[in-house]
């Protein structure tokens, strides 16, 4: 959806700054979370967590930070965004329902993840995201929300359903500069090569030029830029045919 | 009062969108019932919210969408249907 106002935006100093190394890969694991989430091919790193409120509880500071900086400034302020962030981790039909989340679990505890998505099924989920923050903003409106969503209109590019869209990644602080971020992109790009796509789609902060490295690393090239007019928000569209 | 009906809404819709319909090359007279707005690109998310408020003032309604199926929620027979169907007119609201 054109202006759709949910992006990715890996914080600047959640991702490495240097290649992964043979020491990294042993306690690390890449899965999905719940007992029907697809499990990502990936033999070395594959784990499966249990679905928990405190698997929740530990998703939501680097999901929250990734969503960043757009969506403190939309829902008003940081803890409405946690808030809102938190609601959705718990909605299986929302673009951030924790099923969808792949984890980083490091030395047993999870220090990270992502969530991607084809674009078919990221329009399903945010029409569900749009209903029911609609009907919460009925039950108790919010002009502000309401202004700054038509003021961030035409921020995001819009998905088409031949993309796979890496909607959210990010690390906790003490996982960062340790080469998993980079594998976190790898493992993202062979989950939608084996759902078939060639095509990968993602939104990131224009200011943020560690991740913009990163991606353009793993074969993203920006293909559009825009700013919400009168803030410091900008974001760049990113694209890699591979 | 004349209850409202599907074909209000969609009438309704497809004269208020006319312009971004026409602007995507298609002929409102064409549309079936399951041409789904936003895939389409004739509304944006925000523009689901504006079609609703735009919808309950001019029909002077209000409308519970709490139980509406979200896939159903910008294609365009579903969404006027359901409109039709859970209406509460402002001047026979209790």
């Amino acid at each position: 959806m054109k202006g759709d106002s949910h992006r990715s935006a890996p914080g600047e100093d959640s991702l490495p700054s240097r290649p992964p190394e043979a020491s990294d890969a042993q306690p690390t694991r890449f899965g999905t979370g719940g007992p029907d989430a697809q499990r990502v091919d990936d033999p070395a790193f594959v784990e499966t967590s249990p679905i928990a409120r405190s698997r929740i509880e530990s998703i939501l500071p680097w999901l929250h930070e990734a969503s960043n900086p757009y969506w403190d400034w939309l829902c008003g302020s940081s803890e409405a965004a946690r808030a809102q962030l938190n609601d959705w981790l718990s909605r299986p039909s929302s673009e951030f329902s924790e099923k969808r989340v792949v984890d980083v679990v490091d030395d047993g505890r999870l220090v990270g993840g992502y969530i991607a998505l084809s674009g078919a099924e990221l329009h399903a989920c945010r029409k569900a995201d749009l209903l029911a923050w609609m009907n919460s903003l009925r039950r108790k409106p919010d002009e502000g929300v309401m202004a700054r969503m038509r003021q961030s209109r035409s921020l995001f590019a819009s998905v088409q359903e031949n993309e796979f869209y890496l909607s959210r990644l990010g690390l906790t602080p003490s996982a960062r500069g340790r080469g998993m971020g980079r594998r976190l992109v790898e493992v993202c790009l062979r989950q939608g090569r084996g759902h078939g796509f060639h095509r990968f789609r993602l939104d990131v902060c224009a200011d943020n030029e560690r991740a913009i490295r990163l991606y353009r690393t793993a074969g993203f090239e920006i293909t559009s830029e825009a700013s919400v007019a009168g803030t410091a928000i900008r974001y760049c569209s990113m694209v890699a045919s591979l | 009062m004349k209850r409202l009906t599907t074909e209000d809404v969609r009438g309704f819709l497809l004269e208020h969108f006319s312009t971004s319909i026409a602007a995507n090359g298609l002929d409102p007279k064409t549309l079936g019932d399951d041409f789904d707005l936003l895939k389409a690109g004739v509304v944006d998310s925000l523009g689901v919210i504006e079609m609703i408020s735009a919808v309950e003032q001019h029909f002077k309604i209000t409308v519970d969408f709490e139980p509406m199926d979200p896939e159903k929620l910008t294609v365009l027979g579903a969404f006027s249907g359901f409109v039709g169907d859970n209406a509460v007119h402002h001047d026979t609201a209790s």
